[in-house]
């Protein structure tokens, strides 16, 4: 998928003018740096008009999000990159994760999901990401892949990560 | 369906539920675009880099999309080349073959026409060599065709047939043809190359057409062919 016709450029015009900012604020949040946030966005740029097709309405705050998760991935991949010889990882501590179900027998559904959504705000953003793309987007694994920028083994692998950690967490404030 | 399975997939229809709120509370949370936009203005390179890349975007799609274009058109052109050669030279093939027999044919056969009006001409009786006597009379149509033989074996086939329009085919390829007279009237001669082969003398008279084919010399073919009554 690409700029396929006049409609299409006038969306991704439209997608620029209205999220450049915001764009801008992301990378520049993780990156703190004003020449390298920039060189983000253009790279998130060209993943979302990669990904045009995807977007159906423009001022909505699922494309917002959608556009936050590809900016912010870059500017993660971005990071990562400059910070090759610290060898952060985005995975730390997930060994000791258990998959253990965490308890939410007793509870009413809504604070079940009040709990859950507390949780997945406050997981790293390369898990909640991955988990707003498959359940809130509805994306397959494959689609997750091209978005995200990684082979569609890893978006599986990180997507299982996620719960993992999500239920961990969950565990954790049981605790 | 276990315990486990069960609360795995509760555990994921509970997530289903919270992402989305989770994802709407996350943007929220974000400054406003209208603030933003004051604060995190692009700069003029930048926009000047995101046009050309929507620019370039669509210049590369219709590039793209005229070279499939062009591809699958001249995919086409070559099909219907390959199938239009493919039927023009059957179609000369089968041209070829047609004319090459009808060739071969006639290279086999020589063509006497005959052009005339039907008449209620009687057919006549031949005047054989002594030893000859009529041993068979055939008639098909118009046509009657009389077998004469002698003690020897050899054969006379005499056939006579009214025309008003008709061709009669005679094999040529071990005769040579020349033109003779019949009691005045043109006739054409077949002589054979060897003796197995049998001479052949076509002459037409008053609306009807003879043809003798015995193996006898020519000059006595002629001879029987003017001892018919005029």
């Amino acid at each position: 998928m690409a700029i396929e016709n006049d409609d299409d450029r006038e969306k991704a015009a439209e997608l620029y003018r209205l999220y450049s900012s915001t764009m801008l604020y992301i990378a520049k949040s993780i990156l703190h740096d004003h020449y390298l946030a920039e060189d983000a966005v253009i790279q998130a740029f060209i993943r979302i008009i990669d990904n045009l097709n995807k977007i159906k309405t423009i001022n909505c705050y699922q494309t917002r999000g959608f556009v936050v998760i590809i900016v912010r991935n870059i500017a993660f991949d971005f990071l990562r990159h400059q910070n090759r010889s610290k060898t952060v990882s985005i995975d730390d501590n997930l060994d000791y994760l258990s998959d253990e179900e965490p308890v939410l027998d007793n509870i009413t559904t809504k604070e079940a999901c009040s709990r859950i959504t507390d949780a997945i705000t406050k997981l790293n953003k390369n898990y909640s990401d991955i988990l707003y793309l498959k359940m809130e987007f509805e994306y397959s694994n494959k689609e997750i892949s091209k978005i995200l920028g990684i082979s569609e083994e890893n978006a599986k692998m990180r997507l299982s990560r996620a719960r993992r950690a999500l239920k961990q967490k969950l565990l954790k404030e049981e605790g | 369906m276990t315990d486990d399975r069960k609360k795995e997939i509760l555990f994921d229809t509970l997530i289903k539920l919270s992402v989305s709120e989770a994802l709407e509370k996350e943007i929220s949370s974000l400054p406003s675009i209208e603030g933003l936009n004051q604060e995190y203005e692009p700069s003029q390179a930048l926009d000047k880099r995101i046009n050309s890349i929507i620019s370039k975007g669509c210049r590369r799609f219709k590039i793209k999309w005229f070279s499939k274009k062009l591809r699958k058109i001249a995919a086409f052109i070559c099909i219907l080349f390959t199938m239009s050669s493919v039927v023009l030279l059957s179609v000369c093939a089968t041209r070829n073959a047609i004319l090459n027999a009808v060739i071969q044919l006639q290279k086999k056969y020589a063509e006497a026409k005959f052009v005339g009006s039907a008449t209620s001409a009687t057919y006549q009786q031949l005047i054989c060599p002594k030893d000859f006597v009529k041993v068979q009379v055939k008639k098909f149509g118009n046509t009657v065709i009389v077998t004469y033989s002698n003690k020897d074996g050899k054969e006379i086939l005499f056939s006579q047939w009214g025309y008003n329009k008709g061709v009669s085919l005679v094999d040529n390829e071990n005769t040579n043809y020349m033109e003779t007279e019949i009691s005045g009237e043109k006739a054409h001669l077949f002589k054979a190359q060897t003796e197995e082969d049998s001479n052949t003398l076509i002459w037409q008279s008053k609306g009807i057409v003879f043809e003798l084919t015995p193996k006898i010399s020519s000059d006595e073919l002629k001879l029987i062919g003017e001892s018919l009554k005029k």
